[in-house]
């Protein structure tokens, strides 16, 4: 593969675009570093505390309860003291006040909001299937769709009283499409490159008709190709979890996503870390696809240009349409009964673009109905993506070094 | 060793390039002579499985090279018309990967006496993009033959080689014929005339000709005259008879005319050369077989 790999990168436009690529990921760290939120010590120290008193999250809740009451009331009694006294955790005891009421309203979403909610999501479903049940023809598909929001949501997550840190931001700044853009880009650029350099060097003659084998040559390229990708991806998701530390405090990989407000009613048992392995995982299928339909492409045209446009028309402009309708998804008034709203749900569940958005699939009850099964939208988009993968991969493969008719 | 073109046609488009080629090779040099256009490179490709023949097949020992697949390709060598390799590589690392892909001795000793043989170890460690095009011509040649092929195909090797390098080159396929098919389409005459065991001549996608080289060369024995001249009438006759050409030898000039007949009064029978069966087959104009005179 080591020549291969010199195939690939052995060109001065490839480094410039590289470094061009580095560039651009460094502007999204500094932005990402210029709206960092401090990590406070202080509350950390608190809650580790906290937690080491108890773990029954009613103690907890009442111990904060009457600490942050009591020390709010003694400080309309006595402020001046409160302002002068230096503090168990923070310089003041003004400060503890303000810590230990921050410890209560997170002790108070996590252990009570949080739970509630859910509940209410549990009653209202049960609700629907009550009263679809009563009417003279109950739709069975909203029944059992409701139920198995009922099973989905009827579980205990596991809450603690720690700081999840800023996920959103870290999210915010490390996935965004700009950088979906600059990446496909790059990535086509490289699959035409080495699928095409035999062509416009020359070389292909000599090449194909080598005993080396077809096949071999093929895997051989495609999958250095995908190691380039996998390697990008990986440090870009690496970077994204020291940053998301580093800038965002977002440092307990084990707690489950549901602690992070946006992912409140997330209806699968997952953890922090493993929605950022997921999210990985989704984003190296993705560019697996964007590899194997342009090698595919490359070798049917054996020509830079053409395979070059098309592919990045077939992947940037669903991509631009998925986003245009993310926007109906996003802010306060976001209307899930919109016609907006709608199209990006279905665009979500069939074009692999949705896989680079990936929060979306994950804050909400999200399944399909699918001839009577029920699948979450995701499993969807996942699997249209990797049968894509497949029928090109398929093509590709014997397509390649084929004798021109 | 027996190699069999069978029914071989080929149609482009609205171009038939090939025409029902049915042609027995055995061991030795064989010289594919055409004008450009004649098919010479289409042939090449089929053969060495680049593109499909539109009909017919090619055996190699009674079995079909397609289906022979790898094994046919593992004893093959190519160097095609307008071969090239990639321009951030050194002619030593394009060596070391051709000669992976052709599953052959990749060793450093082995790469570094092929590089010796075509003259390019000096340079072993310059990049490809930097080659001269006698340098690159001598790399292509170095991978056609870095497997120690049973059938090599050689297309123009010659093109882009100075003087002194097309005799190298003789020297070296003379040098390494023994037991090999060498297959070397051309339609430079002085490359092949003295190394080629056997002649094939391609015409329009068509085999015209085809023997042993001594025989070709004596069956157009009686057809080429010499007359001696002045220069202005030489460069006339030659401007108005594409069957002739002048060749100047002190004061005087001899002009070498292929014609079935005696073209005219003074003009004497010589010997003949490959350069004359060239000539003789392929005059441009197509006016080969009439009878000029001297105007
Ligand atoms: N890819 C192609 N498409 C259409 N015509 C072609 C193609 N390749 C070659 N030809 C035509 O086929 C004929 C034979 O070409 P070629 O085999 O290159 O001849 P040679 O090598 O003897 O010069 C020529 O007339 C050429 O124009
Ligand atoms: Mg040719």
């Amino acid at each position: 593969m080591k020549f291969e790999i010199k195939k690939l990168f052995a060109s001065k436009l490839i480094i410039i675009c590289l470094v061009l690529l580095f560039g651009f990921f460094v502007f999204f760290v500094v932005n990402a570093y210029k709206s960092r939120e401090e990590v406070s010590e202080p509350y950390e120290k608190l809650i580790s505390d906290i937690s080491d008193v108890s773990d029954d999250s009613n103690s907890v809740l009442a111990l904060l309860k009457e600490k942050s009451e009591q020390m709010t009331t003694d400080y309309y009694l006595n402020s001046e003291m409160y302002h002068s006294t230096k503090g168990e955790y923070g310089s003041t005891l003004a400060d503890d006040m303000f810590l230990y009421r921050k410890a209560y309203n997170d002790a108070k979403k996590y252990f009570k909001t949080f739970p509630q909610n859910r509940i209410r999501l549990i009653n209202d479903a049960m609700l629907t299937i009550i009263e679809e049940e009563s009417k003279e023809n109950p739709d069975k598909s909203i029944i059992a769709l409701n139920q198995k929001a009922v099973d989905k949501y009827n579980r205990q997550i596991k809450m603690e009283l720690k700081s999840t840190g800023d996920l959103f931001n870290t999210l915010y700044f490390f996935d965004n499409t700009y950088w979906d853009y600059a990446l496909i880009a790059f990535i086509i650029m490289l699959t035409v490159r080495m699928f095409t350099l035999d062509y416009s060097t020359g070389a292909y003659q000599i090449v194909f008709s080598t005993p080396g084998g077809k096949k071999k040559l093929f895997l051989k390229q495609y999958f250095t190709l995908i190691a380039s990708a996998v390697t990008i991806i990986a440090l870009v998701s690496l970077c994204q979890i020291i940053f998301g530390y580093l800038f965002f405090g977002v440092n307990n990989l084990s707690l489950p996503l549901q602690m992070v407000e946006y992912f409140e009613f997330c209806p699968f048992t997952i953890s922090i870390g493993e929605y950022y392995l997921i999210k990985f995982l989704c984003k190296t299928l993705f560019f697996i696809l964007v590899i194997t339909l342009t090698a595919a492409l490359s070798i049917i045209f054996r020509k830079t240009m053409g395979a070059m446009s098309i592919s990045l028309v077939v992947f940037v402009l669903p991509l631009m349409i998925i986003t245009h309708y993310f926007m109906y998804t996003t802010g306060d008034n976001v209307n899930t009964i919109s016609e907006q709203y709608r199209i990006y749900k279905a665009l979500q569940a069939i074009t692999p673009q949705g896989l680079l958005n990936l929060k979306t699939y994950f804050n909400a009850f999200d399944y399909l109905n699918i001839l009577g099964v029920f699948i979450p939208r995701i499993t969807c988009c996942i699997t249209i993506t990797v049968i894509v993968i497949i029928l090109f991969f398929t093509i590709g493969l014997r397509r390649f070094a084929k004798p021109k008719r | 060793m027996k190699l069999k073109f069978e029914n071989i046609s080929k149609r482009y488009k609205t171009k038939k390039a090939l025409n029902n080629i049915n042609i027995e090779l055995e061991e030795g040099i064989y010289a594919f002579l055409g004008p450009n256009g004649a098919g010479k490179s289409t042939l090449m490709n089929i053969l060495a499985g680049i593109i499909k023949p539109s009909t017919g097949s090619i055996y190699l020992d009674g079995q079909n090279t397609v289906s022979m697949d790898k094994d046919f390709r593992k004893v093959l060598g190519y160097l095609p018309q307008s071969p090239g390799f990639y321009p951030n590589f050194t002619g030593y690392e394009i060596m070391k990967y051709f000669s992976v892909l052709k599953e052959a001795d990749h060793s450093e000793k082995k790469i570094n006496e092929m590089l010796e043989f075509v003259n390019l170890y000096d340079d072993r460690k310059k990049k490809y993009g930097a080659y001269s095009g006698g340098m690159k011509r001598r790399l292509g040649i170095a991978v056609a033959l870095i497997n120690d092929p049973q059938i090599l195909i050689l297309d123009e090797p010659t093109a882009g080689l100075d003087p002194k390098e097309r005799i190298r080159f003789r020297n070296i396929i003379s040098r390494i014929s023994r037991n090999k098919i060498i297959i070397y389409a051309t339609h430079i005459v002085s490359d092949v005339e003295s190394i080629a065991d056997k002649v094939i001549l391609l015409k329009s996608g068509e085999i015209i000709e085809f023997g042993d080289t001594d025989k070709v060369i004596k069956n157009v024995e009686n057809k080429i005259w010499l007359y001696d001249t002045d220069v202005d009438t030489a460069e006339k006759y030659t401007l108005e008879h594409s069957n002739a050409v002048a060749v100047k030898s002190g004061d005087i000039v001899k002009l070498r005319i292929v014609s079935e007949t005696k073209p005219f009064e003074g003009a004497y029978n010589t010997d003949s050369t490959l350069e004359d069966v060239y000539m003789y087959y392929f005059n441009e104009s197509g006016q080969e077989k009439e009878n000029d005179s001297l105007v």
